[in-house]
């Protein structure tokens, strides 16, 4: 889920990816999942590729991506961070728990930090609802978070070395 | 060829600058039959005020030593061996190179990689060479490995590449803050001045250090902040983030003067002490302490160096460090701003004169239309002449050179095969060229020894040129002695190569003087407009600080005191900076992290400094500083060598023991070439990783791991 492990934006490498899969039916959902693991996102500049690839319009690309979720047309944060906003965790204090990120991090749910460190996402329902509430950061569940819980878990991202060596 | 004028017998006390560090101390020297044999420190100096340390004082043996290079050689591929040609004909074997390359591949096949030591003049002709006439940006300078993060941010936060600062603002500050510079050892005459005002301030002056190394300069810190290598970041913002808790911030100057506050103010809550002590490893308690003792002691002055410009976010920290300035109101008013120490004696000059591969003399861009009109006009080119493309910067010339794409590489009074990083990697680079020229007044030096001709360069004392420090100040050194054998100054050497190639009635200056007043001429209207600044001028004075446009009486000694700054609204810039990994990743087969740096009495590549017995007492020979824990897991003693090896490659270094340096981190200085002693190089291990801004490499942090031989 590091940003590292993600290419910035390059037109050609787009439109060859879109290639290698356009053969397959229904491509559309494949060629997004190909973008977004590669860059990390979907860049505006790839409707027009899918659409001349694929030969669809432009709504039907623009609309599959608006209707799931986990399609972003922003580059990531280098970390990000989900909140289970379900009902388990919301009756064990997510709300809080949301707020008291939102103010550390400094920017609300559903954006990213101004220096690109960090994406913060609502989910509903991270499947650990024994645990709520329940947080994902970079792709690892962390159950019964607290605030400083939290606290603790960004300090590592806050450096380089993963926190003092 | 040209020739020097009048040789010099006994001269009479002269005016110079020290050719070493950025500091620029002033000298006083005299010759005597033609070579420099007296040096003092100039007690009417702003700058040192009579003081010199020992690098200085030793300048006369360093200048006299025996390997200084007489004639112009060539060296033969098959045998290795060389032998003496005449200037004309190394001459018309480097315009014949360049000519074959440029018709065959194209102006961008040839290279030209100089120094921050290359005088103002010798920077400005390079530049005319390359940029106007050969018709390449491939004009870059060992300043790639200093302080281009520093410009890049100067250049971010207040429009133009423009130290705010003058070395009088030492004796008014209150507080110290110095992160990653070890200025005990790098810049020792300032370092005395902040000790003086320490002691004459008494108990209201307040030193802050910021450096992985408890290093002398630090024994002198009221609160030395051990941070992580690569940690300053957090670190920094940390210390913002609690003097904004604290109430210290001057929220006047953030409103009138400057933008983007709010932006960065929303990521400063996640910089609370207990979080930073977390990721940096200085205690919660000492960030809470430092930025008071930053914030509401009145004036603070920063100066920042290599440990936080060599680095793959050297931007992002230099930034971090302009933030707390302008956050706090420490800008334009005595005793405070942020300070970039520049580690050459005329790095300062490189920037202004377009010594880099994306400016134009003036502080101009090359990828700017206008800027390139006007210097097309004055060198008398035609429109369209300079490439609107951003030159190869150092460590790119190693890629081309790789890849082919560089046929010709001109070095001058610099030696990467010891400073760049990767040196190995740099070696193979230069071997896939064509044509190596390296000009240089020491030979052998270990990029002489692979260049297939070597042109003797004049040096300090031995011409004339100006240079300007890292206060703005520009200076005049003045000639006292004659150079040894067939040696030439580096402007006339462009010149000669120039004419050979064609452009004689461009570059054809009867003395450095005329170099300085064409170049002078293209400042006008620029921020660091230096128009009413003369050799004449500068043979009278001791310099004077830029701004000196025409008709001013004075220099500038300080900028920004109105609060307007050079950016289009007119204000400051907050930027946000990125917390990012440095580009080596530790791991268990690389679980240490190698610093390098320098000792205090040895420059560079020991060029110099190395040939003078008396500095080479305190370190004769190189070394790498262990924690006691980590030695004692290694089973090493001092005195013991060690394999340090990186994903790269490897030295070979005697350990010295010391708890001055944090568990998990070692320092080697890279002082020591492979002409030393195979084996012992340190940045054979360091990366050549590079800030995507600056394209400053990562010199400051390699993962490594140590074994016992």
């Amino acid at each position: 889920m590091k940003l590292d492990a993600y290419r910035t934006w390059d037109d050609e490498r787009a439109r060859r990816l879109i290639e290698a899969v356009a053969h397959l039916p229904g491509a559309l959902l494949p060629v997004l999942h190909s973008l977004q693991d590669e860059f990390g996102y979907i860049d505006d500049a790839a409707i027009p590729l899918i659409t001349d690839a694929l030969n669809v319009s432009r709504a039907e690309v623009v609309g599959v991506i608006h209707f799931y979720h986990d399609f972003r047309t922003a580059p990531p944060g280098r970390h990000t961070l989900r909140v289970c906003r379900a009902e388990s965790c919301q009756s064990m204090g997510s709300q809080a728990l949301a707020a008291h990120i939102e103010e550390r991090l400094g920017t609300p749910m559903e954006s990213t930090t101004a220096d690109g460190e960090f994406t913060l996402e609502n989910v509903y329902c991270l499947g650990n609802c024994a645990l709520s509430p329940a947080v994902m950061l970079d792709g690892r569940l962390y159950g019964r978070v607290t605030p400083e819980r939290v606290d603790a878990l960004l300090a590592p991202a806050l450096t380089a070395t993963g926190g003092a060596a | 060829m040209p020739r020097l004028s009048l040789p010099v017998r006994e001269s009479g006390w002269r005016r110079s600058v020290c050719p070493y560090c950025g500091v620029g101390c002033g000298l006083s020297v005299r010759a005597r039959d033609g070579v420099v044999a007296e040096v003092r420190a100039d007690r009417d100096h702003p700058v040192n005020a009579g003081q010199l340390c020992a690098k200085g004082a030793l300048l006369a043996p360093a200048i006299a030593a025996e390997d200084r290079l007489l004639y112009p050689l060539v060296r033969s591929r098959e045998t290795g061996g060389t032998k003496r040609v005449s200037w004309d004909d190394a001459v018309q074997r480097v315009a014949t190179g360049i000519l074959d390359a440029v018709a065959e591949y194209g102006p961008d096949s040839v290279m030209l990689y100089g120094s921050g030591q290359l005088m103002t003049e010798d920077y400005y002709l390079f530049g005319k060479l390359a940029k106007g006439f050969i018709g390449t940006n491939n004009q870059d300078t060992n300043s790639r490995l200093c302080m281009a993060s520093a410009v890049a941010a100067y250049q971010l936060a207040f429009g133009e590449d423009a130290p705010p600062t003058t070395y009088a603002d030492i004796e008014q500050a209150n507080t110290f803050l110095i992160v990653g510079a070890n200025m005990e050892a790098c810049h020792p005459i300032l370092f005395n001045r902040i000790k003086a005002r320490k002691r004459a301030g008494g108990d209201r002056v307040k030193v802050i250090v910021v450096d992985p190394r408890r290093t002398k300069t630090a024994e002198i810190a009221d609160i030395h902040l051990a941070v992580a290598p690569g940690a300053d970041v957090p670190l920094l913002n940390g210390l913002l983030y609690e003097a904004m808790l604290g109430g210290w911030l001057d929220g006047k100057f953030i409103a009138e003067h400057t933008e983007g506050w709010e932006q960065f103010r929303s990521v400063l809550p996640r910089f609370q002490a207990e979080l930073v002590e977390a990721a940096t490893g200085t205690p919660a308690q000492q960030v809470v302490d430092a930025a008071r003792m930053y914030a509401s002691n009145g004036p603070a002055l920063t100066f920042w160096a290599m440990g936080v410009n060599q680095s793959t976010s050297g931007v992002d920290k230099s930034l971090a460090i302009i933030n707390l300035a302008l956050a706090t109101g420490n800008i334009g008013k005595p005793g405070s701003g942020p300070f970039s120490l520049t580690g050459q004696a005329n790095a300062m000059g490189g920037r202004e004169a377009g010594g880099l591969a994306t400016s134009l003399p003036g502080h101009r861009s090359v990828a700017d239309p206008c800027h390139r009109v006007e210097v097309e006009a004055a060198w008398g080119l035609p429109p369209g002449s300079i490439s609107p493309r951003r030159g190869l910067t150092a460590i790119e010339m190693v890629e081309a050179l790789e890849r082919g794409d560089v046929r010709v590489v001109w070095i001058a009074c610099t030696n990467p095969l010891v400073s760049l990083p990767n040196s190995d990697r740099v070696r193979a680079a230069l071997e896939r060229a064509d044509l190596v020229v390296v000009q240089d007044a020491y030979h052998p030096t270990e990029t002489t020894q692979v260049a297939d001709i070597v042109l003797p360069a004049a040096q300090w004392s031995e011409r004339e040129g100006t240079l300007t420090n890292s206060e703005r100040r520009v200076c005049l050194l003045e000639r006292v002695g004659d150079p040894p054998g067939e040696a030439l100054p580096d402007w006339q050497i462009v010149c000669a190569v120039a004419a050979a190639l064609g452009h004689g009635e461009a570059f054809d200056y009867p003395s450095s003087e005329e170099i300085f007043d064409e170049y002078r001429a293209l400042t006008r209207g620029r921020d660091l407009d230096i128009t009413g600044v003369t050799y004449d001028l500068l043979r009278r004075t001791p310099g004077v600080q830029w701004p000196y446009p025409k008709g001013a009486e004075a220099g500038t000694e300080r900028l920004y005191t109105d609060a307007r700054f050079p950016t289009p609204s007119g204000r400051a810039v907050f930027n946000v900076p990125q917390v990012l990994a440095p580009a080596d990743e530790v791991t268990a087969e690389y679980p240490m992290v190698l610093l390098t740096g320098r000792v205090k009495d040895q420059w560079h590549t020991r060029t110099r400094t190395g040939k003078v017995p008396k500095l080479n007492r305190a370190d004769p020979t190189p070394f790498v500083e262990v924690h006691p824990d980590d030695a004692r897991a290694l089973r090493v003693r001092g005195g013991q060598l060690v394999r340090v090896t990186s994903r790269r490659g490897a030295a070979e270094l005697p350990v010295r023991v010391t708890d001055a340096i944090r568990p998990g981190t070692v320092f080697a200085p890279f002082h020591w070439g492979a002409l030393w002693g195979g084996g012992s190089v340190a940045n054979s291990v360091t990366s050549e990783a590079f800030d995507a801004r600056s394209r400053q490499p990562e010199l400051k942090f390699a993962a490594v791991r140590l074994e016992a031989i």
